[in-house]
């Protein structure tokens, strides 16, 4: 084969320096899972007892029954990717199309010399069945593609987000398969190619046969001689099928089994004399083979890199129980899973608290965006109060239903992810917010509002939803402060401890409002104490609607104070 | 008398008689009511009777301007109807009167809150101002407190420590005069140590575990020395009272009582509990903390009640209706610019002429203010009646403090009219209107 345009050489270099490349990225990415500091052990636990915790347990798994777990995750889970299933039947069928026919295409075909070779003896890449397979998983890839790229068009939001990584995925993808079928078809009609060929692998007995041979491949085989003017004739397509015979099917297959690339051929035949004197085939080859070792060499950078990490998420996480974190080996796997993301949404389509996004509108509290930030706070970023209290308020407002975990395509364990960032969150000065909330009393968050609602802007203050309750006086005008509420209060009763005592019970609340100092009742523990048992509400003679004026209280405490500075010091005077 | 489900609130369904109000007026209507087996319905906000002292007063000031003490109550409703007073006691007799007390009290006796009272006297009880009270008929739990206080036996008065409205000390200062065996201590409640507030519905949930009372009576015991009688704050229990009480006895040695405390108190929990708990059971639907908010008449005359509430309205159709809505705090009596009203039935009222006359110049006034015995008037049978004195609807009855011409507050006699007047209520409506052939019935 003479490929003289860039030589041997260089795509031999090309190819080593993109392995190279590959693999260095490869054992870069892991070698970062033992060195990031994720969750409560962080910076606790040496990277020497990280490493040989790791090497610890995968000994163990190997060498025990879990053994018999591994074959079940990799048949169902990883060949037949059940898990993808079990969620969506059509983005099984996008995922496994590219999956399989991209993985077909790299082993009989990229490593056909290693490979296919070996086991079939008589391969030729112009045979059957490998050209019509070629074909086939060629198309696979293609139509997966095709529905990947349909929905990133079709659906647009917060539940499937589409980034460069993305972009470039698809596009490495598209370029490598369709240039691929371009170089075959192009091949076909090319007159060069097929001189080339007959030049090495034809003699000819009688002084028509090259014609004949020509004949019957233009006629039957899709090749183009645009110079040669001949009458094909019976006679002469039934010599030249006996010499095709003879000389060439050995080698070739009718190249209509090559069923995109024949037909795209035939498109290509009125432009056949230029494509082969400007050497289409030997570019359209180089674009082929280049963009595969591109696409290699990028691969540890990019979304490829979950062929490596999911395979291992998913083994790690199918043979070792999800309930019992082993806080050795925690760090790497969870350094290993924030890379085996690959943003699929499926979590946050399913997460249970999902509805809540609708109405706070803050997209930490979707679990593919939450997984992104503590994929940041992992590295260390560093993040403002404001920014940490919004990760804080989507991190909280989760339940830990486990929902994601059990749905994830990667295997990832979620569950642990959002506990242990919520431990790195409490630790920062953002835990839950009734641990916050009381960090100050009453009057201590009343003189903050009033510190620090004078610097906010006008736009701020215009966002606060209609408050009904508390912003009626009629609601709680009508009460005579005779005390019933408190009385039949069983928060209030079952205090015990001075220090953690009610500080304003619910009829002082009442009182409160009615003198208009709702900054005082925001701050109130008795807000974030409150059950909401309905004891006051149902007891109220006057038909005050205690509880809900309480729950109401309790959400506009939550809305002020979370953009308050925790930890400023204010200067101000009482008085 | 189990009424179908099915037609509670089936407005075909003709009840024989809806009660509007659930304070005591209400829900001794109601006792009265199914005792009578007539079919009833009650509406009215959760805690009408939260407010009551657990005492129920007869009648103990006559008239009010002189501020005179009666210590036979009777005696002092024979001299309101001898001065020809509109008062709704002018209208029942003291037979009745003595029947509807006895009526209620066997019925609190019987579910567990006993009551004590003397035939011709008023009862003086010690309130939480160390003010003496005149009242008729006091609850068991109190009426050691009576008895030490006629006797002026050496007592112990206990108070706790974070227990707003009520002080031993401010008790005995105010009665040493005449009582100087009285003596107060202040102690911790169990389990409150630190705490600067307490609540008395609280304390008496925790009573009703004996430890608690072991706990406490532990403390009390070396402060008890010559004391004969140990008074508490009303907080002792909430359903076993007579049992707390009697526990208490035996660990301290001697008797105990309670001293009522301000509204709203454990008592009117007390009675809030058993009017809840016991009166469905004998038969009353009791339609909690629904309003009535409208009223309209049917031709033959049954009245039917939208009733509103957290819930979508519903209808009740009633052959009867007492009208228990109390006057300004029960919302029975509205006002605007233009004077009061009554909002349901929109009955005439008597009221001072305008605004400016509802109140004398003087806040503490002794003769009270016109606007105080402003209500709803009614005929012999406790139907409404317009300003000529002619019945509005024959099927209609006023119950409660609702009524004019009394003043019930400076008169001590709410209970008493409440209980007197609901009973005079009923009957009326068995016996000038159920037992009437020409009506249709259900």
């Amino acid at each position: 084969m003479e490929r003289t345009l860039l030589g041997s050489t260089f795509l031999f270099t090309f190819l080593f320096v993109s392995l190279g490349i590959c693999l260095a990225g490869i054992i870069f990415r892991i070698a970062r899972w033992f060195a990031v500091d994720t969750g409560p052990e962080a910076g606790f636990i040496p990277v020497k007892k990280r490493v040989s915790a790791v090497l610890k347990g995968t000994a163990a798994a190997l060498f025990s029954l879990k053994f018999l777990k591994i074959f079940k995750v990799l048949f169902f889970d990883l060949l037949l990717q059940s898990r993808i299933l079990k969620t969506s039947l059509s983005r099984w069928i996008m995922h496994f199309s590219i999956f399989f026919g991209f993985m077909m295409l790299l082993l009989m075909h990229a490593l056909d010399e290693i490979i296919t070779k070996r086991l079939f003896p008589g391969y030729f890449p112009t045979l059957d069945p490998f050209q019509f397979l070629r074909n086939l998983f060629g198309v696979m890839v293609i139509v997966g593609v095709g529905i990947a790229v349909y929905r990133r068009l079709r659906y647009r939001g917060p539940m499937l987000i589409t980034r460069y990584t993305d972009r470039y995925a698809v596009a490495l993808l598209a370029v490598i398969i369709v240039s691929g079928f371009l170089e075959e078809s192009s091949k076909m009609i090319s007159e060069s190619s097929f001189n080339r060929m007959m030049s090495g692998y034809f003699s000819a007995c009688e002084p028509h046969d090259e014609t004949a041979l020509k004949a019957f491949w233009s006629r039957e085989y899709g090749s183009v001689f645009p110079t040669m003017k001949f009458r094909i004739t019976p006679e002469l397509l039934a010599r030249g099928k006996k010499l095709s015979e003879e000389s060439c099917a050995s080698c070739h297959a009718d190249t209509r089994t090559a069923f995109i690339s024949y037909p795209a051929a035939g498109f290509m035949k009125p432009f056949a004399l230029s494509l082969s004197k400007s050497r289409a085939e030997v570019w359209l080859y180089y674009i082929h083979v280049l963009a595969c070792f591109i696409g290699l060499a990028y691969l540890p950078f990019s979304k490829f890199f979950h062929l490596i990490t999911d395979p291992l998420t998913l083994l790690v996480n199918g043979i070792s129980d999800k309930k019992k974190v082993n806080p050795l080996t925690a760090m790497p796997r969870r350094a290993m899973e924030l890379d085996a993301c690959t943003e699929c949404g499926t979590c946050s389509r399913y997460c249970s608290v999902a509805p809540v996004f609708r109405m706070l509108q803050n997209t930490e509290i979707l679990p593919m965006h939450k997984l992104r930030t503590v994929k940041r706070l992992a590295s260390g970023k560093d993040m403002d109060s404001a920014e940490l209290q919004i990760i804080s308020e989507g991190a909280f407002i989760c339940t830990t239903c486990f929902k994601c975990t059990e749905v994830c395509p990667a295997g990832i364990n979620l569950q642990d992810q959002w506990l242990a960032s919520r431990e790195l969150l409490s630790e920062t000065g953002h835990p839950l917010p009734h641990v916050w909330l009381k960090k100050f009393n009453a009057s201590e968050w009343s003189d903050r509002m009033r510190y620090f609602e004078a610097s906010w802007k006008e736009a701020d203050a215009g966002k606060e939803r209609y408050y009904n309750l508390t912003d009626d006086s009629n609601v709680f005008a009508p009460c005579i402060q005779c005390q019933t509420c408190t009385n039949v209060c069983p928060v209030v009763a079952a205090r015990t401890d001075p220090k953690d005592a009610v500080d304003i019970t619910p009829h002082k609340i009442m009182n409160l409002l009615r003198l208009g100092l709702h900054d005082l009742a925001l701050g109130s523990r008795m807000v974030w104490d409150c059950t909401t048992c309905y004891q006051c509400q149902e007891n109220c003679p006057q038909g005050i609607k205690v509880t809900d004026i309480i729950y109401e209280l309790k959400n506009r405490a939550y809305e002020h104070f979370k953009k308050i500075d925790r930890t400023a010091e204010i200067n101000e005077d009482p008085c | 008398m189990a009424l179908p489900k099915s037609h509670n609130y089936d407005p075909k369904h003709v009840f024989d008689i809806m009660v509007i109000g659930s304070g005591i007026a209400g829900m001794a209507a109601s006792l009265f009511s199914v005792n009578r087996k007539l079919s009833t319905v009650q509406a009215g906000s959760v805690g009408g009777t939260l407010f009551a002292s657990g005492l129920f007063d007869l009648m103990a000031i006559h008239p009010v301007e002189e501020k005179r003490v009666w210590a036979d109550p009777w005696e002092a409703i024979a001299a309101l109807r001898k001065q020809g007073s509109l008062h709704p006691y002018a209208r029942i007799s003291d037979d009745a009167i003595q029947s509807a007390f006895e009526e209620i009290a066997s019925f609190l006796s019987s579910a567990g809150m006993a009551y004590r009272f003397e035939k011709n006297r008023n009862l003086p009880v010690i309130t939480s101002m160390g003010t003496i009270k005149h009242t008729y008929c006091v609850p068991e739990s109190m009426w050691h407190g009576v008895e030490a206080y006629n006797e002026k036996a050496p007592c112990l008065i206990i108070d706790f420590n974070g227990l707003r409205e009520f002080s031993g000390r401010q008790i005995s200062s105010t009665l040493r005069e005449e009582w100087p065996g009285l003596r107060a201590v202040r102690i911790s409640f169990p389990d409150t140590e630190g705490l600067n507030e307490v609540h008395p519905v609280h304390l008496a949930q925790a009573l009703e575990l004996s430890a608690v009372r072991e706990s406490l009576a532990a403390r009390i015991q070396p402060e008890i020395r010559e004391a004969r009688y140990a008074g508490f704050p009303a907080v002792l229990g909430i359903k076993k009272t007579a049992a707390i009480c009697a526990h208490l006895e035996k660990l301290l040695g001697i008797p105990v009582f309670e001293i009522p405390m301000m509204p709203a108190s454990v008592p009117g929990f007390r009675l809030k509990e058993i009017f809840d708990s016991v009166l469905p059971p004998k038969g009353l639907l009791r339609l909690i903390d629904k309003r009535v908010e409208s009223v309209a008449r049917l031709d033959n005359g049954n009245f039917i009640l939208n009733i509103g509430g957290p819930d979508q309205e519903q209808f009740i159709q009633a052959r009867g209706v007492i009208l228990a809505t109390g006057r300004f705090m029960g919302k029975g009596l509205l006002s605007d610019r233009k004077g009061i009203y009554e909002p349901l039935f929109h009955l005439p009222l008597h009221q001072p002429e305008s605004r400016i006359s509802w109140h004398h110049e003087r806040f503490l006034d002794p003769s009270g203010h016109p606007i105080n015995s402003a209500g709803v008037e009614v005929d012999d049978s406790f139907r409404a009646v317009d300003g000529t004195g002619k019945t509005i609807y024959d099927n209609l009855f006023i119950a409660g403090s609702i009524l004019a011409h009394q003043d019930w507050m400076r008169m001590k006699c709410g209970s008493g009219l409440a209980i007197a007047t609901a009973y005079a209520a009923v009957n009326a409506f068995i016996n000038n209107f159920m037992n009437k052939s020409d009506r249709i019935t259900a």
